[in-house]
C-alpha cells in the first residue's frame, strides 16, 4: 500500500481547518477549494486557503458559474472569481456543466440541461466569455441528473466532447456522476468512459452516492463505491497523469479517512503503472490561456 | 406539444422548484422531461424541489444557528421553508442567503413568548458578516499612548468593528445555543444589552458596554470627533461622567480596534507602512 498519493488531492473543507492549520505532513498532493467560499470572505477561510497554498497546489472549483444560464453570466461573479484566481494562482479553475437557477431565483443546485444544439451554442459562447475574461482555460464537470430530455440532439458523452471541441475547455470528469447517470438513465457506464477521449479530460473527481431506492442521488456523503473505483481503474490505465480528487461534502469524516481514500486511488494507480510515479503537482498543469 | 426552448424550460423549472406545497407542475414541463430511475416525472421534479428546500434550509441554519435552536427543528423547518419560498435567493453565493430573515421574523412574529427572535437573528447575521470581514492592523498601545487624546481627534476603526443593541439579552441566548434547556424564562432574555463586536486575530469577540458607551462608540465609529461624539452623547445622557469616558477609552485601547488617529493633518496609523 502506498504511503503517499501523488497527483491525488482532497477537497479543502472548514471542518478540517483545525487539523490543517498547524501545517502537518499529509498524504495528499493538492487541495481543491470551493471558489465561492473564498470569493466573498476576507476572514479566516481566506487565511486558511492562503496557508494551504503556501504548501500545496490548489485547484479552484466553483458551483455558481451557471454556464448554461439563458440569462447570461453574472459580471460581479466573474470579477470576484478573477480576483481570487489572481490571488491564489490555482493550477485548475473549474465549475459545472449546468445552470443553477435564474438570477433572481437562484436555486443553488447543479441543474440539468438538454443536450441540444441550442444549449451547446449558448454554453460555448459563455465558455469563451469566461476564458477570455479570466485569461485562463477552465474545466467543466459533468453533473448527476435525475431527469433527462426527449429532445436531445446528442448523447451526454457526445455533448461533452462537442463542448470541449468547440470551446477548447477540458472536462472535469466526475466518475461518481457518470455512474449515477448511467444507473438513472440506463446506459452502460463503461461504454460512456470508452467514448470519451482522454485528451479532453483535465481532472477526475471521485465521490460516493446514496441509493434512494428509486434512483441514485449524488450526495458526496460516502466512500467511493467499488463500481466507481472500477471506472477509475479503467480510466487511469489509459490516462496516468490526470489529477484526481476525492470529494466529500456531507457527513465529512476525519481528515485521515480522506487520506485513506486518496491512498486507495494511489494504490490503483500503482497497479497499472508501478511505483515509479512520484510526481507532485507543483507547477500549473496548463499553460497560460491565449 | 411543442418543444420547449432552453429559456422556457429554465423558467418553468424555476417556477416548479419554488411553487407552494400541493400545487401542480406545469404540464408542458412534465411532458418535456424523462424521469430518471423509477421516478415519475412529478417525482423527478420533486427531487430538485426538495433539494432546493433542504439546501437553503441548511444554509440558513448555518447562519441562524441560535434561531434554529430556540425555535426547535419542527418550527425552524417550517419558518425556513416559508421564508425561502417567498424570498428567493438573488445572489450567486449561498452564504448570502438570509439577509432578510430577521425582518421576516420581525413581521411574522412566530412565537408570542419569544419576542427576541428577530433581534437574535439580526445578531447572528451581524456575527456572520464580521467573521468574513478583513482583520485590521490596529494601533499599538504605545502608538495610542504617545498621542494625547484631544477633543478634535478622530478615531478610525477596523472594518469589522460594529456596535449592536437590543431590548433583549440576545448574546446570552446565543451563547446557550446547542445546550439542553427545558425553557427560556424571561430572566434569561429580558434585559436590554449594548454590545461592541470586533475582530482580533481573525476571531470575533463580543463585549458588553453600557448604553452611554454604546452611543459614544457609535458616534466615534461614524466618524465624529471625540468632542462631537461627547456632545451628542451628552444630549441623551447629561450625567455621563469623566470616568465613563475614560473607561471606554481604556476598552478601545485594550480591544485594539482603532487603526488610525487623525488630528488636523497628522495621522497616526496602525498600518506598518505609515
Amino acid at each position: 500500500m502506498p504511503t503517499q498519493a501523488p497527483n491525488i488531492g482532497v477537497g479543502l473543507r472548514p471542518t478540517h481547518y483545525p487539523h490543517l492549520e498547524p501545517r502537518p505532513q499529509t498524504k495528499v498532493s493538492w487541495f481543491e477549494a470551493i471558489s465561492e467560499n473564498y470569493m466573498d470572505s476576507k476572514g479566516r477561510p481566506l487565511d486558511m486557503l492562503e496557508l494551504i497554498r503556501t504548501d500545496y497546489p490548489v485547484a479552484l472549483h466553483g458551483v455558481s458559474l451557471s454556464i448554461a444560464s439563458t440569462e447570461g453570466l453574472r459580471k460581479n461573479y466573474l470579477h470576484k472569481l478573477r480576483n481570487l484566481v489572481k490571488r491564489i494562482d490555482p493550477f485548475i479553475v473549474s465549475d459545472h456543466l449546468c445552470w443553477t437557477g435564474l438570477q433572481q431565483q437562484n436555486l443553488h443546485d447543479l441543474l440539468p440541461i438538454p443536450f441540444t444544439d441550442e444549449a451547446l451554442t449558448l454554453i460555448v459562447e459563455h465558455i469563451d466569455q469566461v476564458q477570455t475574461f479570466l485569461q485562463k482555460p477552465i474545466l467543466l464537470e459533468n453533473v448527476s441528473t435525475y431527469l433527462r430530455f426527449p429532445c436531445g440532439d446528442y448523447t451526454e458523452w457526445d455533448f461533452l466532447q462537442a463542448v470541449s471541441d468547440r470551446s477548447g475547455c477540458q472536462i472535469l470528469l466526475d466518475l461518481n456522476n457518470l455512474y449515477v447517470n448511467a444507473h438513472n438513465h440506463r446506459f452502460d457506464s463503461s461504454m460512456f468512459l470508452e467514448k470519451i477521449p482522454t485528451q479532453i479530460i483535465g481532472q477526475v473527481h471521485l465521490a460516493g452516492y446514496t441509493d434512494m431506492g428509486t434512483h441514485l442521488f449524488d450526495t458526496h456523503s460516502k466512500p467511493v463505491y467499488p463500481a466507481v473505483w472500477d471506472l477509475f481503474s479503467s480510466l487511469i490505465a489509459r490516462a496516468p497523469d490526470l489529477p484526481v480528487l476525492i470529494e466529500w461534502d456531507e457527513d465529512i469524516p476525519e481528515f485521515s479517512q480522506l487520506e485513506e481514500e486518496a491512498l486507495k486511488a494511489a494504490h490503483i494507480w500503482n497497479d497499472h503503472h508501478g511505483q515509479t510515479h512520484t510526481q507532485r503537482i507543483s507547477t500549473p498543469v496548463f499553460s497560460s490561456f491565449s | 406539444m411543442a418543444k420547449l426552448t432552453l429559456s422556457e424550460f429554465q423558467h418553468l423549472f424555476s417556477q416548479a422548484s419554488l411553487r407552494p406545497e400541493n400545487t401542480g407542475v406545469d404540464p408542458s414541463l412534465l411532458n418535456g422531461i424523462i424521469p430518471g430511475g423509477t421516478l415519475t416525472s412529478d417525482a423527478a421534479i420533486e427531487v430538485y424541489r426538495t433539494g432546493h428546500i433542504v439546501r437553503l434550509t441548511e444554509a440558513l441554519g448555518e447562519t441562524f444557528e441560535a434561531v434554529w435552536w430556540v425555535a426547535g427543528d419542527e418550527h425552524y423547518f417550517q419558518l425556513a421553508k416559508e421564508f425561502l419560498l417567498t424570498h428567493p435567493s438573488a445572489s450567486y453565493n449561498l452564504s448570502d442567503f438570509g439577509k432578510l430573515f430577521p425582518d421576516f421574523l420581525d413581521k411574522r412574529q412566530p412565537f408570542s413568548d419569544l419576542p427576541f427572535l428577530a433581534d437574535l437573528a439580526r445578531f447572528e447575521w451581524l456575527f456572520k458578516e464580521i467573521f468574513h470581514l478583513p482583520q485590521h492592523t490596529s494601533l499599538t498601545a504605545d502608538q495610542f499612548h504617545q498621542h494625547p487624546l484631544s477633543g478634535n481627534l478622530r478615531l478610525s476603526f477596523g472594518p469589522s468593528i460594529r456596535v449592536f443593541q437590543s431590548p433583549y439579552s440576545v448574546y446570552e441566548i446565543w451563547k446557550l445555543r446547542g445546550t439542553i434547556q427545558n425553557s427560556l424564562p424571561e430572566k434569561i432574555w429580558g434585559t436590554p444589552q449594548w454590545l461592541l463586536c470586533y475582530k482580533h486575530q481573525q476571531q470575533v469577540y463580543i463585549k458588553h458596554v453600557s448604553e452611554p458607551e454604546y452611543l459614544l462608540l457609535g458616534h466615534l465609529i461614524a466618524g465624529a470627533s471625540i468632542e462631537e461624539s461627547l456632545d451628542r452623547t451628552l444630549q441623551e445622557f447629561s450625567d455621563i461622567t469623566a470616568t465613563t469616558v475614560s473607561d471606554l477609552f481604556t476598552v478601545i485601547k485594550h480591544t485594539e480596534i482603532v487603526t488610525l488617529l487623525t488630528e488636523n493633518t497628522a495621522p497616526i496609523s496602525g498600518d506598518a507602512d505609515l
